[in-house]
């Protein structure tokens, strides 16, 4: 599983990370489903279930990759349990966020990466 | 060309202050030449469409690879997205995007002082400076990410697969990006008009036009214009450098626009106005009744229009021109039915009928919200479907 938080309104940094998963679910060919893509939205305000729908369109998301919201406080929570809490939605910071099955280790990739980096650490997860 | 909307502060004195940053914005102007065997003022238009939606001459996506390894189209982004409409560039999640404006590529990029604004951001200029681009080091960074230095961009910038007539199309539409002055704008001011219906009253007139004409006069003339002056020449070095490398503050003028009649006719009465004396933005307004109008003139002409004062904005999700406080009655319809759907349980739905039919006669529904009501010493005017206290 790989988590990512972005917004459908955001202009830099979002669209390049989900192209990077929507290249990603295209290298993975007919493995995609073996890896569960969750984008939960920062901007629960603005990203209701239409604009949501509508942005994964945009990245041809499939059966695989989620895009959630919630309620303020929730998303609040989540992000300070992932230690990605930012009090405004602009200073967000690209991350990924990799679980394995059965694992109780979560590894944080920081930054703009390569499709090359979520799949190597993809398949350093599966070695395992 | 287009002005850039985005960042506007919200209070009136940031986005004041903003369009004073951004009045270099500029309408590009038809040359005689021909680009890739097209008359000039189609590759604007096409090179618009690339620049702004992602799209191809042919009407295909763009297609271009970000961080190396990561497809992307045009369906997924847009160079506006990043560097905004204006070409002003802008920063997100710790990643500038420099200005992509004709005459901020065609010149060097050397100093701090080269890109104006909160952006701005020193260890972003590294050395050697970056000197001007030409029509093919713009090229080479389009389509390799190499700057006229030979360094590398960010892998954040995409690069673009283009043909080398589609790299021509684009790179004439930068080189004229906000490349003259808008109009209402000129050497020494920049020109705003104000909208006040016929039927409002003199005291709602007053509280609308005083405040914008004391903020005008007192704030952004003879306080702001002085200071940012004295700013400027701080930091930017008084006689350092070339000519008009330090921007222009400009002195602020304000027209009043008066509407008469019924609003199907305030689209004529504005072009009318606008003809005789252009203007580089609307700021507040006041007029009764829907906005709509003021709100098709202003994105027909490309005319930024900031906070009008209605309870009637024209809600659009991809219209760009109008700022509003908010989205009026609207946005209070959409908290009173996020507030109803939290303290309400929906009754089941019995008989196949609605969600809220079902109830019997003499009973109470909502209790809560009738509590809340009663609490408040207010009547509800609810409407009949069920919805009674």
């Amino acid at each position: 599983m790989i988590v990512n938080f972005i917004f459908s309104t955001c202009t830099t940094i979002c669209p390049v990370m989900s192209a990077s998963f929507s290249t990603l679910r295209g290298e993975l060919g007919a493995g995609a489903d073996r890896v569960q893509l969750i984008s939960i939205s920062i901007d629960p305000e603005n990203d209701r279930p239409e604009q949501m729908k509508q942005y994964l369109s945009r990245f041809k998301a499939g059966p695989g990759w989620e895009f959630l919201t919630g309620s303020r406080e929730d998303i609040g929570r989540v992000l300070k349990a992932f230690d990605a809490f930012v009090v405004d939605k602009m200073s967000h910071e690209p991350l990924y966020l990799f679980h394995a099955p059965d694992s109780d280790q979560w590894v944080r990739i920081k930054g703009m990466v390569r499709k090359s980096d979520l799949m190597k650490e993809l398949q350093r997860m599966e070695k395992k | 060309m287009s002005f850039a909307c985005g960042g506007v502060g919200s209070f009136p004195g940031a986005a004041l202050l903003f369009l004073l940053l951004a009045c270099g914005v500029a309408q590009a102007g038809a040359a005689p030449e021909t680009v890739a065997g097209l008359p000039a003022a189609e590759a604007l238009r096409l090179g618009e469409a690339m620049y702004l939606k992602g799209v191809l001459p042919s009407g295909l996506p763009m297609k271009g690879v970000v961080q190396g390894d990561i497809e992307l189209s045009g369906t997924m982004t847009s160079c506006s997205s990043c560097h905004m409409r204006s070409g002003m560039g802008s920063m997100e999640g710790g990643i500038l995007t420099p200005p992509t404006s004709g005459p901020k590529l065609f010149a060097p990029l050397a100093r701090p002082q080269d890109i104006p604004g909160p952006m701005m951001n020193r260890t972003s200029f590294k050395n050697p400076p970056r000197p001007a681009y030409t029509d093919a080091s713009l090229a080479n960074a389009l389509l390799f990410g190499v700057d006229p230095t030979g360094r590398r961009l960010l892998e954040t910038m995409p690069r673009y697969l283009l043909s080398e007539d589609q790299t021509k199309i684009l790179v004439y539409y930068l080189k004229h990006l906000s490349a003259g002055l808008s109009p209402g704008v000129d050497g020494e001011q920049i020109r705003f008009a104000t909208i006040v219906g016929e039927k409002v009253s003199a005291d709602d007139r007053a509280a609308m036009l005083l405040p914008l004409q004391a903020y005008l006069k007192e704030e952004w003339n003879e306080r702001l214009l002085v200071l940012g002056s004295k700013w400027n020449a701080r930091w930017y070095g008084t006689g350092a450098g070339k000519p008009g490398d330090q921007p222009k503050l400009r002195k602020a003028v304000l027209d009043v626009w008066e509407l008469k009649g019924p609003a199907a006719t305030w689209g004529r009465q504005l072009a009318a106005l606008y003809r005789k004396q252009p203007v580089f933005a609307l700021l507040g307004g006041l007029a009764p009744g829907s906005w709509k109008e003021v709100h098709r003139f202003s994105e027909e002409n490309r005319i930024p229009a900031i906070f009008p004062t209605t309870e009637l904005p024209a809600v659009s999700e991809t219209d760009w021109y109008t700022i509003y406080f908010s989205k009026g009655v609207y946005q209070e319809g959409e908290t009173a039915a996020k507030y109803l759907s939290r303290v309400f349980e929906l009754p089941k739905e019995q008989n196949g009928g609605a969600g809220i039919s079902g109830q019997r006669d003499g009973a109470r529904p909502f209790p809560r919200l009738c509590r809340y009501l009663e609490a408040a010493g207010q009547g509800p005017a609810l409407p009949a479907a069920g919805l009674r206290r």
